[in-house]
């Protein structure tokens, strides 16, 4: 799992949505104890998250497989946001 | 006829305590990883983790770079969560009520020397968690939004005074976390990581979480016989 930069929240999405349409999502889970759908419960809707940085930095982490499948779109490689200290 | 909890030994004609469990308390929340039938997951990817309290405060979380492992790792054979993303995987309900009150979280956990710099269990974003700091460079031990906390370790209370004492305080061996905390000013439950996301890990790579109960103002007996209960469930000695 690498971070990667986009110059804007659209682009980034446009990325996404390429994404989330290539894996199939929404994604049902299962029940790890039977493996039986658990359709009620919380399903996989989308495959990462965005953070804002600054207004032409927007931040996620991918991982290698995805940003291998979906290079097309994909922002810059970069560093993890900073994250305020407790 | 006998009356009262227990069963009855033949030939002795006396009566055995029934064992030990967390509902016994009346827990505000209790997550239990050993209890595969709580996890919903895609591809071992936890996208529900199910309260067993009784109060329906589920951990969800719904996008899958974020999902933390389920069936990957056990402590003492048993099945745990684990956390081996870019330091990003956390697991969330944002509802649960807790402000205002005093509060004590036991949890297992196995802690991945390596790569955390905190035990967490919070509320909902960067400016309101629990915490306790185990690494860094400097600064006192911490609890984020809760004030007058103490720490214990396999039932051995924390008297040190940086991050790092608390490292290595906590070690890397599964053990019996106890955090104490009085006026939590937020709602809500965040287990795993909070805020942006800087190089400087929260709940990271390799790190595992086995159990976690949430109670009110245990009393001693409650705080020992739930300790006992976890330290004998996941192998690890007091």
């Amino acid at each position: 799992m690498n971070w990667y930069t986009w110059t804007s929240q659209a682009a980034f999405d446009v990325w996404h949505d390429t994404v989330i349409a290539g894996l199939g999502l929404p994604w049902i889970g299962i029940n790890q104890n039977t493996g039986q759908p658990e359709p009620s419960k919380q399903q996989t809707t989308a495959y990462t998250s965005v953070v804002e940085v600054s207004n032409v930095d927007w931040r996620a982490p991918v991982g290698d497989d995805i940003a291998l499948a979906y290079a097309a779109g994909l922002g810059a490689p970069s560093t993890p946001p900073p994250t305020p200290e407790p | 006829m006998r009356l009262g909890l227990g069963i009855s030994i033949p030939g002795t004609g006396g009566l055995v305590q029934a064992a030990f469990s967390p509902l016994d308390l009346s827990p505000v929340l209790w997550l239990d990883a050993a209890d595969t039938s709580t996890i919903t997951e895609s591809g071992g990817a936890v996208s529900q983790w199910d309260d067993k309290s009784g109060n329906g405060y589920h951990l969800t979380q719904g996008t899958g770079a974020q999902q933390p492992k389920s069936g990957t790792a056990t402590i003492n054979s048993l099945n745990v969560i684990e956390y081996d993303g870019a330091n990003t995987q956390y697991m969330l309900n944002a509802s649960m009520p807790w402000a205002g009150t005093s509060l004590t979280v036991f949890a297992v956990y196995e802690i991945n020397p390596l790569d955390v710099q905190y035990i967490v269990a919070g509320a909902n974003n960067s400016a309101s968690y629990l915490y306790i700091a185990v690494d860094g460079n400097a600064g006192t031990t911490g609890s984020g939004s809760m004030t007058s906390t103490s720490l214990y370790v396999d039932g051995v209370q924390f008297t040190g005074t940086t991050y790092n004492d608390v490292y290595d305080f906590v070690g890397n061996s599964p053990a019996v976390v106890r955090v104490t905390g009085t006026s939590v000013t937020y709602n809500g439950i965040n287990v795993g990581y909070f805020g942006g996301g800087s190089g400087a890990s929260r709940f990271g790579y390799g790190d595992k979480i086995g159990e976690m109960i949430v109670v009110e103002t245990p009393t001693a007996q409650e705080i020992a016989d739930t300790e006992t209960y976890l330290a004998n469930k996941w192998g690890i000695t007091l």
